[in-house]
């Protein structure tokens, strides 16, 4: 079982490590220039500015907000949660294409620090959310027994309950921030993805390319490393018993302000960029839309995202095996392999397979392959999480039945255990074949000429202020990437 | 085919947290019975039947099918059927479907899932879904499919202890009679006492992982061993007591012994031997009745002794009640054995 799950795990460290070997052969004295370059350390400071606001941004906004769906008595509790939950089926360029397209004076730190915080909000409010519905209510009311008003009670005790909830979605937010390639260049907004992108296919200097990714890769270890510290400190989690958490009575001005609240951070994260997108595509689209581009890229986009879905079904299941069937040390390191796609940018992912492509497998380069490749290992951890888990549910009896009934290894896999699970593997598989329909900056840099998707020929027509003729793609991607979305919002209504 | 289980010892665990559960484990089951392992939880009874199904590795010692040595085979190919705790019926398939599923392709499509079905006492329930199911129903279902493909020996585990006592009894019947009717060789696990004396034709008696006993039912509770089998086995009044060869004295008196013994010795008495009698006999006063309809558990303590607590298994009708003052008297012969006294 463990040999089996070696390949894919190696599989997956392959961008990674291809980097670090191809950083370890380069110069050394054109590397350390390249890193202590100004720019450099500009553009890193700017990526690490712009992660931190945003994470904070998003705790700022998150974190009320799953207080307010959860713990008042709103009117239509559902429409709430649906509104904080469809800003994820925006993609956070298609958002800032919105902005950008309407206003194209908005650029700079704070507009695209506010795109994003606004896009990444969810990542925050569902984990919350979900944990403040699981939080037992009787730890609250043993501190209103105790004589701690309600301020204290939210101070003390519920929020150091939830506060691994929220720092796991700051974290998210921070990270996905950090490889967020698509909103920083449409807002003309200098960040460490940007300039990997510019040095390979502006100044094509690959040795500058490989050390900007190295940064963005350092950071993004730090802040994992970050939230494990804190997690770590935080108190553990404990199993709640059910009980159903009590509705503050508050009163109608608390609920007025909350009413409003929502509604401006609604209105802001979907109202103005689906306007904006609606409005424009009544006004511009006779004159510019070509169907047959549109169909075209429309039908790259799913083939190559369902392709990319297939690898990373396919490296994840015998991971996902071993890590929900055999606890053991090795495993835990494989599985954590597998993670590597959630904290690698997707552009360096993208540099790292254009290298080992050249100088690995020529025949590779700008092939369908390398790309459906990247997307496989950059996918990978949304595919295993939900395999895992479905796995990790089917009883270990059914195993040892069939065993005794004369079935093998492989078989008892294929005919018990991945039949039942089969629902788990699938929903994994779909929600990473949509991240992948949307995926920006590792298709740039690999895509084959000739081969456009959804989100790039969106980024091409931005590029060039070709509004107009951008915005079917941006509502192509929007109605792409509602898919998980739908499927987060009903698995949140039964945390 | 008879299995024989040979000084077998297994370890559960890895690296450091490795452990040691079963050790030197021999016993033997003949063609066509079945045999009881009974033991407390923890006593490493799953561990012994995962061991010979193939599904836990072994440290030492062997395990034969017949003549077949089924030592370094995979469970697919030991023909070992198991019967897990709550069935483990696969949900996704019927139970037509659960049944063929150790059989081969040919033999699928003929009657063999429905006669087993009627084996069972289930006829037509073959389009059924698991979850559909009662829990007897279920258990009999996984017996059905463990049977189908025609295995040597049935491991059974703790297979009726999700059942409702009554039930139980008339799942234990059903499964008993299947198992003669195709003369299969089987080993059930269970903890419960009552269940292993009433089904098996061989008792084997597991503590930490070793064999204290195996023999007959009867054997085993007319002849433990040991203090602790006697008084896991069954329900057992124990009291200290003198040896003098071929009696022993204690506070109910001069009793006859089993094995002659001398010196101090716990004694083990079962409950069925104590008599309430007129006349004369020990003074005792009633502590507590546990009425069962056909009998009643009686709990005296002995006015001369009241550190001494006695159980006495009376024939219904019982009228006593708490407080009364009754004479006792034990009817020869009883167990002593020089071990002190041991909680199991």
């Amino acid at each position: 079982m463990v040999v089996a799950a070696t390949l894919p795990a190696l599989v997956a460290a392959i961008p990674l490590g291809y980097l670090v070997l191809r950083l370890s052969q380069s110069d050394p004295e054109r590397l350390i220039a390249s890193l202590w370059r100004a720019r450099t350390l500009e553009l890193a400071a700017n990526s690490l500015g712009l992660s931190v606001t945003v994470a904070v941004g998003c705790l700022l906004i998150g974190v009320p907000t799953a207080w307010a769906i959860t713990r008042l008595k709103l009117p239509a509790p559902a429409l709430w949660r649906a509104l904080a939950t469809l800003p994820l089926a925006i993609p956070s360029y298609v958002a800032a294409f919105a902005w950008v397209a309407t206003w194209p004076g908005i650029s700079g730190f704070w507009p695209t620090a506010a795109i994003l915080t606004l896009a990444c909000a969810p990542y925050v409010t569902l984990p919350v959310a979900a944990a403040l519905t699981m939080a037992d209510s009787r730890y609250a009311d043993a501190a209103r027994t105790l004589g701690a008003n309600p301020a204290r009670v939210l101070l003390r005790v519920t929020l150091p309950r939830i506060a691994p909830a929220a720092a796991a979605g700051a974290l998210l937010a921070a990270l996905y921030t950090l490889a967020d390639f698509g909103a920083v260049s449409l807002l003309r907004y200098p960040t460490l993805t940007w300039g990997v992108h510019a040095a390979f296919e502006g100044s094509l200097d690959r040795v500058l390319a490989a050390a900007l990714s190295a940064v963005l890769v350092a950071l993004a270890f730090v802040f994992v490393a970050g939230e494990q510290l804190m997690r770590r400190r935080a108190a553990r989690a404990v199993a709640a018993t059910g009980a159903e958490p009590t509705l503050a009575t508050a009163g109608a001005r608390t609920r007025a302000a909350a009413i409003a609240g929502l509604v401006v951070t609604a209105a802001l994260s979907i109202g103005i960029p689906l306007g904006a997108l609606v409005i424009r595509l009544t006004l511009g689209v006779d004159r510019d839309l070509e169907w047959p581009r549109l169909a075209e890229s429309t039908a790259s986009t799913l083939g190559l995202g369902l392709a990319g879905a297939a690898i990373a079904v396919l490296l994840a299941l015998p991971i996902a095996t071993l890590a929900a069937r055999y606890r053991s040390f090795v495993g835990g390191i494989l599985e954590s392999f597998a993670y590597l796609g959630h904290v690698v940018p997707g552009v360096v992912v993208g540099l790292s397979l254009v290298f080992f492509t050249l100088a690995v497998a020529p025949a590779l380069y700008q092939t369908v392959f390398a790309l459906v490749f990247a997307y496989g290992v950059l996918f990978l951890p949304k595919a295993l999480g939900s395999s895992r888990s479905a796995i990790r549910n089917v009883p270990p009896a059914l195993e040892d039945a069939a065993r005794t009934l004369g079935l093998g290894r492989l078989a008892t896999w294929w005919r018990v255990t991945a039949r039942i699970a089969i629902p788990g593997i699938a929903a994994g598989g779909l929600l990473a074949a949509v991240t992948a329909m949307k995926e920006l900056p590792a298709t740039l840099m690999l895509r084959p000429i000739g081969i456009e998707t959804l989100a790039t020929e969106l980024w091409q027509k931005t590029a060039i202020a070709a509004y107009g003729a951008a915005t079917p793609y941006a509502i192509a991607l929007v109605i792409v990437a509602s898919i998980p979305a739908f499927f987060l919002a009903r698995s949140g209504d039964r945390p | 085919m008879s299995l024989v289980v040979d000084s077998l010892s297994a370890e559960v665990g890895d690296g450091r947290e490795r452990k040691r559960v079963l050790h030197d484990v021999s016993l033997r089951i003949e063609t066509g019975t079945l045999g009881a392992v009974l033991g407390p939880s923890g006593s490493g009874k799953s561990t012994l039947l995962r061991c010979i199904a193939g599904l836990h590795g072994t440290v030492s010692g062997a395990i034969r099918s017949g003549s077949r040595d089924l030592r370094g085979l995979p469970p697919e190919r030991r023909r070992v059927g198991l019967v897990p705790q709550d069935g483990a019926l696969f949900p996704h398939l019927t139970v037509g479907e659960n049944v063929a599923f150790g059989l081969s392709k040919h033999i699928r499509r003929s009657r063999r899932v429905d006669d087993l079905l009627e084996l069972v006492e289930l006829p037509g329930l073959a389009s059924r879904y698991p979850h559909e199911l009662s829990g007897g129903q279920a258990q009999r279902v996984a017996l059905a499919r463990a049977l189908a493909p025609s295995p040597e020996v049935v491991l059974l585990d703790e297979p009726f202890s999700a059942l409702d006592a009554t039930l139980r009894a008339a799942v234990r019947e059903q499964v008993r009679r299947a198992l003669a009717e195709t003369g299969t060789t089987a080993i059930l696990v269970t903890h419960d006492q009552t269940e292993a004396l009433s089904i098996a034709d061989r008792l084997i008696v597991l503590s930490d992982g070793r064999v204290r006993q195996i023999g007959s039912p009867q054997e085993v509770y007319q002849r433990p061993v040991d203090l602790w089998t006697g008084q896991f086995v069954g329900e057992a009044v124990v009291l200290p007591g003198r040896g003098e060869g071929s009696r022993v004295t204690t506070a109910i008196g001069d009793l006859r012994l089993v094995d002659p013994a001398v010196g101090a010795v716990t004694v083990l008495l079962r409950p069925e031997q104590v008599r309430i009698v007129e006349g004369p006999g020990t003074p005792a006063r009633v502590v507590s009745v546990d009425y069962f309809g056909h009998d009643a558990l009686v709990d005296l303590d002995l006015v001369a002794d009241p550190g001494i607590r006695i159980s006495a298994r009376l024939a219904a009708p019982v009228s006593l009640r708490e407080g009364d003052a009754v004479q006792i008297r034990v009817a020869d012969p009883v167990l002593a054995f020089v071990a002190p006294r041991q909680d199991p």
